[in-house]
C-alpha cells in the first residue's frame, strides 16, 4: 500500500509555516489587501472595473497559485524571468515540489495572456484602442489652445518626478516608469515601464492604478486647497460651445494620430490604438464602434486587471524599491494636479476670469473621473454650472500629451543615459 | 554630466517638447476647425 502523507492534501495551507514569517506575513497581507480590493471595488468604493479582478488575481496567487517550482521541461524554455515575469514572480524555493504537477497545471493556464498581450505592451495598446472609441471629441476641438496648454500643465509631475527618482537612486528606465504614474494613465505607465523597467513594471503599475482607483478621494480636496473659492465659482455657459461635426472629429483623428506618429516612432503604437479607436467611433461603423468599446476595452481591461493581480506575489512587495515607487507615485500624482490647478488659474487671468481655473485639474488625464471631479467641486458651489462639459477637453488633452511625455521618455532616455 | 544633471536636462527638453507639442496639435486642430467647421457654416 503506498503512504499517504495527509499534509500533501493542503500544500497551500501547509505553506504558511514553511515558509519564513516574513514571507508568511507579507503573503498574508496581500490576501487582506486583495479581499480589500474586491470589496471596495464592489462597494463602488475603488473603480470596480479594475479593482475586482486585480483583487481576485491577488487573492488567488496569493493562497494557492504561486507555488511552483521547478519548471516542466515543455516550460523551461520560458523559465528566464526577464522574458516571463510571470514564471519568474512565482518560482520560489519555498515548495513542496510533489505538488509541481498541479501547480504548473494551474499557473500556465494564464501563460498564453501573459505571453502574447503583457511582454510586448499589447494590453496598454488594447485598452487605449478602447478608450479611443468612448472618448468624445467635441470639447477638445471646440476649445484647443485651453484644453492642450492646460494638458501640458496638468504634466509637472511627470515630468519633475523623473529627476526625483534619479536622485532617490532608481536607474533611468525605472524613474521614467515611475514618473508616468503622474500622467494618471493606467495603459501609458505599463507601455512605459514594460519598455523601460521590465524588472519592476509590476509593482509600478499597480500603484498606478490603485492610485487611480481612489483618485477622486484627494483630487477634490486638493483643488479645493489649491484653487480660490472665488475662482472655482467661475459660471461657463454650455451654450457658447460650437458644434461640432463628425467630419471634423473623423479628420482630427487621422491627421494628428499620423503627425503624432511621424513625429514619435516609439510611441506609434499607442497612437496608432488611440487614434484608430477614435476614427472607428466617428467613422459611424457600429460593428466596430462595438467591438472596440463593448468586447475589447472591455475583455482587455478584465485582463490587464486580472494578470497584474496574479503577477503581484510577496516576492514582488518584499522588493524594498517598493516604498520608494509608492512615495514617488503619489508625489508624480499630486504634483500633476498642482500643475494642472497652476495652469487653470493662469487662464482664469489671461482670459479675464472666463475659464474656470477647475479646468486645469480636469486635465490631469484619468478619463473622465478627473473631468467629474471637477464638476463636483463646481456644484458645490453652484448648482447650475455645468462645467463638465468644458473640463472633457483638458480631459482627453491630457491622453495626448501624457502619450507625448511617454514617447519623450521612450526616445531620451536611451540616448542620454546609456 | 553627473546623472542627475543628465536627468534634469532631460526634465528641461520634455517640457520644451510638451508645450511645443501640444501648441502645434492645437494648431491642427484649429485648422481642420476652420477648414471643414468653416465650410459647413458657409453651407
Amino acid at each position: 500500500m503506498v503512504a499517504f502523507d495527509p499534509s500533501q492534501f493542503f500544500p497551500a495551507l501547509l505553506s504558511f509555516f514553511q515558509t519564513s514569517l516574513e514571507y508568511s506575513l507579507v503573503r498574508i497581507g496581500l490576501i487582506a489587501v486583495g479581499a480589500f480590493m474586491v470589496w471596495t471595488g464592489y462597494k463602488r468604493i475603488t473603480e470596480p472595473l479594475i479593482m475586482i479582478p486585480m483583487g481576485i488575481g491577488l487573492l488567488f496567487v496569493n493562497t494557492a497559485l504561486f507555488f511552483i517550482t521547478p519548471l516542466p521541461p515543455l516550460l523551461a524554455g520560458i523559465s528566464n524571468p526577464d522574458v516571463n515575469p510571470l514564471v519568474g514572480a512565482n518560482a520560489t524555493n519555498y515548495v513542496n515540489a510533489t505538488f509541481e504537477t498541479s501547480a504548473a497545471n494551474s499557473i500556465y493556464w494564464l501563460q498564453p495572456i501573459y505571453s502574447f498581450t503583457f511582454t510586448n505592451g499589447l494590453i496598454a495598446c488594447l485598452v487605449f484602442l478602447g478608450i479611443g472609441a468612448i472618448t468624445d471629441l467635441d470639447f477638445l476641438i471646440a476649445r484647443p489652445f485651453t484644453s492642450m496648454i492646460l494638458a501640458a500643465f496638468a504634466e509637472l509631475g511627470t515630468v519633475l518626478t523623473f529627476p526625483l527618482a534619479i536622485a532617490a537612486g532608481l536607474n533611468p528606465g525605472q524613474a521614467a516608469s515611475v514618473a508616468m504614474v503622474g500622467g494618471a494613465d493606467g495603459p501609458m505607465v505599463l507601455f512605459t515601464s514594460l519598455a523601460l523597467a521590465r524588472d519592476i513594471f509590476v509593482p509600478i503599475t499597480v500603484v498606478a492604478y490603485i492610485y487611480l482607483s481612489v483618485l477622486y478621494l484627494f483630487q477634490g480636496r486638493l483643488n479645493e486647497l489649491t484653487i480660490p473659492e472665488k475662482l472655482r465659482a467661475t459660471f461657463m455657459d454650455s451654450r457658447q460651445l460650437p458644434k461640432i461635426s463628425q467630419q471634423e472629429k473623423f479628420l482630427f483623428a487621422v491627421i494628428v494620430g499620423t503627425v503624432l506618429s511621424l513625429l514619435f516612432p516609439v510611441a506609434s503604437p499607442l497612437f496608432a490604438a488611440f487614434f484608430l479607436g477614435n476614427a472607428i467611433k466617428e467613422s459611424g461603423v457600429e460593428r466596430f464602434k462595438k467591438l472596440a468599446d463593448e468586447v475589447i476595452l472591455s475583455i482587455s481591461t478584465l485582463f490587464l486587471g486580472f494578470v497584474l493581480g496574479m503577477l503581484l506575489t510577496p516576492t514582488t512587495v518584499l522588493d524594498s524599491r517598493i516604498y520608494l515607487i509608492l512615495g514617488l507615485g503619489i508625489t508624480a500624482l499630486v504634483l500633476s494636479a498642482i500643475g494642472g490647478n497652476i495652469g487653470g488659474i493662469i487662464a482664469y487671468y489671461y482670459t479675464k476670469g472666463k475659464v474656470n481655473p477647475l479646468l486645469g485639474s480636469a486635465a490631469v488625464s484619468c478619463v473622465p473621473t478627473s473631468a467629474k471631479i471637477a464638476q463636483l467641486n463646481a456644484s458645490k458651489l453652484n448648482k447650475k454650472n455645468y462645467i463638465v462639459l468644458f473640463a472633457m477637453g483638458p480631459n482627453v488633452a491630457g491622453v495626448i500629451t501624457t502619450a507625448i511625455v511617454c514617447a519623450a521618455y521612450l526616445t531620451l532616455v536611451p540616448v542620454l543615459f546609456h | 554630466m553627473s546623472e542627475l544633471g543628465t536627468a534634469l536636462y532631460t526634465s528641461g527638453i520634455i517640457f520644451i517638447v510638451l508645450f511645443s507639442m501640444s501648441a502645434a496639435v492645437a494648431v491642427i486642430i484649429q485648422i481642420i476647425h476652420r477648414v471643414v467647421g468653416g465650410k459647413r457654416q458657409g453651407k
